[in-house]
């Protein structure tokens, strides 16, 4: 990517921007697919990275104590249920990642809201089946 | 000086398409794996080394008695392309999200190079966590 790429944005200053806060309300459901793929994105990243994490007690301090931790994390109904979230954040990050794939092959691109929409109900659907497997 | 022009971008670009199809099948299956077969609370790290060394995958949880004997390779092979794919897609994931910030542009160099050094630092820290369930090295570390 060159250096000197140009980038047609400026400060607006605050008022301004506050005053863009209505343009929620005009987002088209593109848009909202956008946002939802950058959040569930960084969600699972910044999991990836505390996965790690938790995981190498198997190596820095051995099997027993890697054992004690999963497990005392696992008896927390905290943990069990922000792992459906993680689950959520993966179906959806997923399929929607599926439906960016399609438009670059040029593939739905007249039906892109249709299959936003599709991602969603999908994703409710698999995230809802998934709920027993984290909670039993 | 090569007048070729560089298409980094063009490849990165790619690459995070190719690492995020995988990774729908790669994550899929490491999902099915810990928490629809053995579920995440039956996780110990005797049954861990029984996946990772053996490939042999136990459970009973919402399904029922599951016992699925993969080749032990093929099962590494998805471990390790996972922790490979998952850091790469990520990272880069997160560096463009931030390099869109008008703020931290001029930031681009180091937080290229802080990227690819933590990414480096993650995958070092997944194959040592692979190592660890993975009996022949085990035998010769663990550290007790």
């Amino acid at each position: 990517m060159s250096k000197e790429r140009r980038v047609e944005s400026y400060d607006r200053g605050r008022i301004e921007d506050l005053g863009r806060a209505k343009d929620w309300a005009i987002h088209k459901p593109g848009m909202w697919a956008f946002y939802l793929h950058r959040f569930t994105g960084l969600v699972l990243s910044f999991y990836l990275v505390m996965h790690l994490g938790v995981l190498g007690t198997g190596f820095w301090l051995g099997h027993e104590e890697y054992t004690v931790i999963l497990q005392g994390l696992e008896s927390l109904y905290i943990v069990r249920v922000l792992e459906i979230g993680l689950f959520a954040a993966f179906v959806f990050h997923a399929l929607n990642g599926i439906r960016i794939v399609m438009f670059d092959m040029t593939v739905g691109l007249d039906i892109q809201e249709q299959l936003f929409y599709l991602s969603i109900a999908l994703s409710f659907a698999i995230v809802l089946a998934g709920v027993p497997f984290f909670l039993l | 000086m090569s007048t070729k022009k560089s298409n980094t971008a063009g490849w990165n670009w790619f690459l995070q398409r190719a690492t995020g199809v995988a990774l729908v099948v790669l994550l899929g299956f490491h999902f099915a794996v810990e928490h629809f077969i053995v579920g995440a609370h039956h996780i110990t790290a005797e049954n861990t080394v029984e996946r990772i060394t053996y490939g042999v995958i136990e459970g009973d949880h919402v399904l029922g008695q599951i016992s699925i004997n993969m080749p032990a390779f093929l099962y590494q092979a998805t471990a390790i392309l996972l922790l490979a794919f998952s850091i790469y897609h990520g990272m880069y994931g997160v560096y463009n999200i931030l390099m869109e910030q008008d703020g931290l542009k001029k930031y681009r160099a180091q937080l290229k190079y802080f990227f690819i050094v933590f990414s480096i630092v993650l995958f070092i820290q997944g194959i040592l966590i692979f190592l660890a369930f993975f009996e022949p090295f085990w035998e010769i570390y663990d550290p007790r």
